[in-house]
């Protein structure tokens, strides 16, 4: 997620790894980049989601954690909400949309 | 309210460890460049007769010439190509990587001559602009943009090409997108992308 | 004209320097070195203030002289007086105002003033030594914010009753409209070589005008203006950066002296954000009234914009006034005092930040009509230039409407655009107008025996293909082929011509090139009827034509002979002929360039991300000389229009006035991801008012109303009206 089409450092960035067995996911990895000084998990989104069917409303339900605990700047405050944005249609991308 | 700015705190001694343990060979104590082949002489940089571990020989071939010389352990390619090698081909738009302007080949990739340390050539061949098309004629993608007018004040173009005859040789040109894609590391502020990308495309298409 | 070889001009010729620049032989500021005899080369690096207001207290240098291969550094302390007579336009660009002068006292007026240069024997030398030169401030709080700022006494222009039409319009609408800063960035940073020859100076510099380095640097070191030579043949882009000389020029030419040896300045990729011009910020308000149908009966425009704290740059912000007919119009502007350096034109200077302001309040009134936007535009289309009274003397925007329509399609709008997939589509346009100016300029051509001809005239070509162009043109009135033809630019000791801004070269450059050309062909046609040895002998002058260097009757195209015979029979190793063009005082037409812009985006519905799908411009430029080159500026002008509606902004920390975001990395310009393809579609046509060459300039108009159709496009995409440029995904969330 990015201002320029290419050749940018992300906004926010979404790291997604799902381990799915029998339409539950059994395992994820989730970090996120663009909003912390090292690239950061999200173990929160990772407990939403673990034990849960890989389907929706899960993806947007487990975003919803992606920046919790979050602290923002004057200027970077929307950062918090593209974080959410950017998780959910991550998961959605490599969990698959119904 | 005094203000102090902060005094850098990057000193000689610590940029040189910092180029040493990036595999850095610094050869100390050459005196002046030397060289060989048909590359005429150069005159030699200031700091080539220091014997203090500030410079370092390094021997490349450049354009097919061997050349051995002592540069400056500071000295990037870019400003060893335009400052003692009189190559002024290759540009400096940013000094940063940022830009593309200064794109060469080393060992057939592309790459930015600013972010390379020209000690760290030893063995390497480079390739700049003056050196892609030889006996006088043009490289195919050269001939593509002054076609295609894919150049206006032509300040890019150098890098634009070699970052161009790298992306073909990639296999990243075989279409108008994936051109864009793999070319957004060189910018052009004439805004000459649209030309650019057909002169890259007609060009690949001719291999 | 013969059938059997058309006219150059109008033909797509491709650049006469194109193998030059391609194979990296062509040479800009930074590449000259001993080939142009500048031996014994030095390096000059900046040392930049890092406090944004404030006086210097302590230059401590000795850490910085320590440094092997370090020459000197200069600096308030011990820099010599320098004369610096006054230099104001028209012998300059300089703004009114006492301009920044190099290293002559210890006022810091913004961030990244130069307070002292270092000079050594290597750049890398210098570059380490000019970190390590300690200067200790006195620092006050600067002046960075344009809503707090002192603003100067407002410039104002009205006509009719704004207040009655306002409150009699049945439809109001008022918005503030906020447009960032924008920095150039040109590819080539500013870069200078100086050269002394005792109390002569040379300079290889970047510029869009060889006469403005020369006068300044005059001015600066109380010499003759001949005693200054400037040569600039190639420029890596301006885009108006280049028409005054920076303070950093005379610091080369100061260091230069100073050491008794050539100097090399080029300013690092930062400090062109901090020591050049930019294109200043502005809070721009619109009042406008309107009746249900869509006639607009007053327009307000109350404008904020950035200046110097010790020169006011002025952009031209006159486009309300002349766009549409609007029977009562009032602009007020005013110009906040800051703590930057000065900033300067930038392509479209001042159009394109008032259409960008108009253009988007008129999609809002659009809007608020239930109007399509294209309709609403042709509604308030003026028969005469309402601020004048005058005539236009052409004006074909309802042409390019027509144009532009068709070509993107925009039957297929809805009044809240479509969607593809996770994409939000939608289609906007904006329309715009820049000044067809023209000013004095003069050429010099020669003719040899040989049957080719070289005109030269100080002119620029810093990226349009000028030394193209003006073959085409000149090949035209010698009667030769364009490739027997050589426009050679870029020194300052050829007949003078304008700065290369404005769109005017063509206009001013290409007349005068025209008329020298043109006596030059008379003279040698005269030669060839008064000579008994010529079968033209005795012919009318009025009725031989040239065609390809072969003299003839115009009825008989068999009989005559060649430019090259008539010299050689003659002894006459060439002809020259130095003309010029001198525009009439006034006109009785009131003359622009147009465009219309439609722009189709996409918009991620949940990541706010924006992306340009297609990008159509339709201009209204007069007679175009080649279209090639023309398609490129257009090109050009159309991808800077992106960047300033997406991507273009800088960031100030106001503590210190710090640009925060001084590089390519962090100030985003369009990347070729960016950039889809593009349909630029100039009117074919001319324009006989505007001047002999028949053009109304181009290389404007091609980026006004570009910003402002994206906008637009954006708010029928999402429903959302941002009102700030660049529109970025943070006001789309």
């Amino acid at each position: 997620m990015r201002d320029r089409q290419s050749f940018e450092f992300a906004l926010t960035s979404a790291a997604v790894a799902l381990h799915v067995r029998g339409g539950v996911v059994t395992d994820a990895r989730i970090a996120a980049g663009g909003v912390g000084t090292v690239p950061w998990r999200l173990t929160a989104v990772e407990e939403r989601l673990r034990g849960r069917r890989a389907a929706e409303p899960l993806w947007a339900h487990a975003a919803e954690a992606a920046a919790e605990g979050a602290r923002p700047l004057a200027r970077n405050g929307f950062k918090v909400d593209l974080l959410r944005r950017t998780v959910e249609r991550q998961l959605r991308v490599v969990g698959g949309t119904p | 309210m005094e203000t102090r700015p902060p005094r850098s705190r990057l000193t000689r001694r610590t940029f040189i460890a910092a180029a040493s343990t990036t595999g850095t060979v610094v050869v100390a104590g050459a005196p002046g460049p030397t060289a060989s082949g048909e590359e005429p002489a150069r005159p030699p940089g200031p700091a080539a007769a220091r014997g203090d571990g500030t410079t370092g020989r390094v021997t490349f071939t450049l354009n097919g010439r061997r050349t051995s010389l002592v540069v400056d352990n500071r000295t990037s390619l870019l400003d060893l190509l335009r400052e003692r090698l009189d190559l002024t081909g290759t540009k400096k738009g940013c000094d940063a990587g940022a830009c593309g302007a200064c794109t060469v080949h080393v060992d057939g990739r592309r790459v930015n001559a600013c972010l390379t340390l020209a000690v760290r050539l030893e063995g390497a061949e480079v390739t700049t602009i003056e050196g892609l098309a030889r006996h006088g004629g043009l490289h195919p993608l050269q001939r593509a943009f002054v076609e295609q007018d894919a150049l206006q004040c032509g300040f890019c173009t150098p890098g634009q090409i070699m970052s161009g005859v790298a992306c073909i040789h990639e296999g990243h040109a075989r279409s108008p997108d994936e051109i864009r894609e793999w070319m957004s590391g060189n910018i052009c502020r004439c805004g000459c992308y649209v030309n650019i990308v057909r002169a890259i495309g007609q060009a690949a298409r001719g291999r | 004209m013969s059938s059997q070889y058309p006219s150059a001009v109008g033909a797509p010729r491709p650049r006469a320097d194109g193998r030059l620049k391609v194979t990296g032989q062509a040479r800009y500021a930074a590449d000259h070195g001993p080939d142009d005899g500048v031996h014994d080369l030095t390096h000059a690096v900046l040392v930049d203030a890092t406090v944004g207001r404030g006086r210097i207290t302590a230059i401590d240098t000795r850490a910085a002289l320590a440094v092997p291969d370090v020459l000197t550094v200069i600096h308030h302390r011990n820099a010599p007086r320098l004369t610096y007579r006054d230099n104001p336009f028209p012998d300059s660009i300089n703004p009114p105002g006492e301009r920044l002068r190099a290293f002559q006292d210890d006022r810091v007026r913004f961030f990244g003033q130069p307070v002292a240069v270092v000079v050594a024997t290597t750049l890398e030398a210098a570059q380490h030594a000019a970190r390590l030169v300690e200067v200790t401030y006195d620092a006050e709080p600067p002046a960075l914010d344009l809503a707090t700022a002192p603003v100067d006494e407002p410039v104002e222009y009205s006509r009719g009753d704004v207040r009655d039409a306002l409150a009699a319009a049945p439809v109001r609408l008022d918005a503030t409209y906020r447009m960032a800063r924008n920095h150039h960035n040109a590819m080539e940073p500013h870069a200078i070589v100086a050269r002394w020859d005792g109390d002569r100076l040379t300079v290889w510099e970047k510029t869009q005008w060889v006469t403005d380095p020369r006068n300044e640097l005059a001015a600066a070191f109380g010499i003759p203006q001949g005693a200054v030579r400037c040569y600039s043949r190639f420029v890596g882009g301006a885009f108006g950066n280049g028409g005054r000389t920076w303070v950093h020029s005379v610091a080369a030419a100061l260091a230069a002296r100073e050491v008794g040896r050539p100097v090399k300045l080029v300013l690092t990729r930062r400090q062109l954000f901090f020591g050049v011009g930019f294109r200043p910020a502005y809070d721009y308000r619109v009042g406008m009234g309107s009746d249900r149908d869509g006639r607009v009966t007053a327009l307000v425009h109350d404008i904020v914009g950035e200046t110097s704290t010790y020169e006011r740059h002025e952009d031209d912000l006159a486009l309300a006034r002349m766009l549409y007919d609007v029977p009562a119009v009032r602009q007020e502007v005013r110009l906040a005092r800051l703590n930057v350096n000065t900033p300067t034109w930038m392509r479209g200077p001042g159009w394109s930040t008032a259409a960008n302001a108009l253009e988007m309040s008129l999609d809002e009134l659009a809007h608020e009509l239930g109007l399509d936007p294209l309709e609403l535009r042709m509604r308030n289309e003026p028969a005469d230039d309402p601020s004048t009274g005058q005539p236009f003397s052409t004006r074909r925007l309802r042409e390019c409407y027509a144009a532009g329509a068709r070509e993107i399609g925009w039957h297929r709008r809805r009044p809240d655009g479509t969607r593809d997939g996770d994409w939000l589509v939608g289609l906007g346009m904006a329309a715009g107008a820049y000044p067809t100016e023209r000013a004095p300029a003069q050429a010099h051509v020669r003719l040899d025996a040989g049957g080719t001809a070289v005109v030269r005239s100080a002119t620029s070509d810093i990226g349009p293909g000028t030394t193209t162009s003006m073959a085409q043109v000149a090949a035209d009135a010698l009667g030769l082929a364009p490739w027997a033809v050589e426009f050679r630019l870029g020194d300052s000791a050829m007949p003078p011509a304008p700065v290369q801004a404005l769109a005017w070269t063509m206009a001013s450059v290409g007349s005068a090139v025209q008329s020298a050309c043109g006596d030059l062909r008379r003279t040698a046609v005269e030669l060839a009827t008064g000579d008994e040895r010529s079968p033209l002998y005795g012919e009318d002058p009025a009725a031989v034509v040239v065609r390809r260097g072969w003299m003839h009757p115009r009825d008989d195209p068999r009989r005559g002979e060649t430019y090259q015979q008539l010299l050689t029979r003659n002894g006459r190793t060439h002809l020259e002929v130095t003309g010029g063009y001198e525009p009439p005082e006034e006109s009785a037409f009131s003359m622009y360039a147009y465009s219309a812009i439609f722009a189709e985006v996409g918009v991620d519905s949940r990541l706010g991300m924006v992306r340009v799908r297609r990008l159509v411009g339709v201009f209204d430029a007069g007679r175009i000389v080649n279209p090639m080159l023309a398609e490129s500026q257009a090109f050009g002008g159309m991808t800077g229009g992106i960047g300033q509606a997406l991507l273009e902004r800088t960031v100030t920390d106001t503590r210190d006035g710090r640009i925060v975001n001084a590089g390519l990395v962090d100030y985003l310009v369009p990347v070729s991801a960016d950039v889809p393809e593009i349909r630029a579609i100039y009117l074919d046509g001319s324009d006989a008012e505007a001047n002999p060459i028949r053009v109304k300039g181009l290389g404007e108009v091609v980026q006004v109303g570009v910003a402002p159709a994206i906008a637009n496009a954006v708010f029928n995409a999402t429903g959302r009206r941002v009102r700030e440029l660049p529109i970025a995904p943070e006001h789309l969330l």
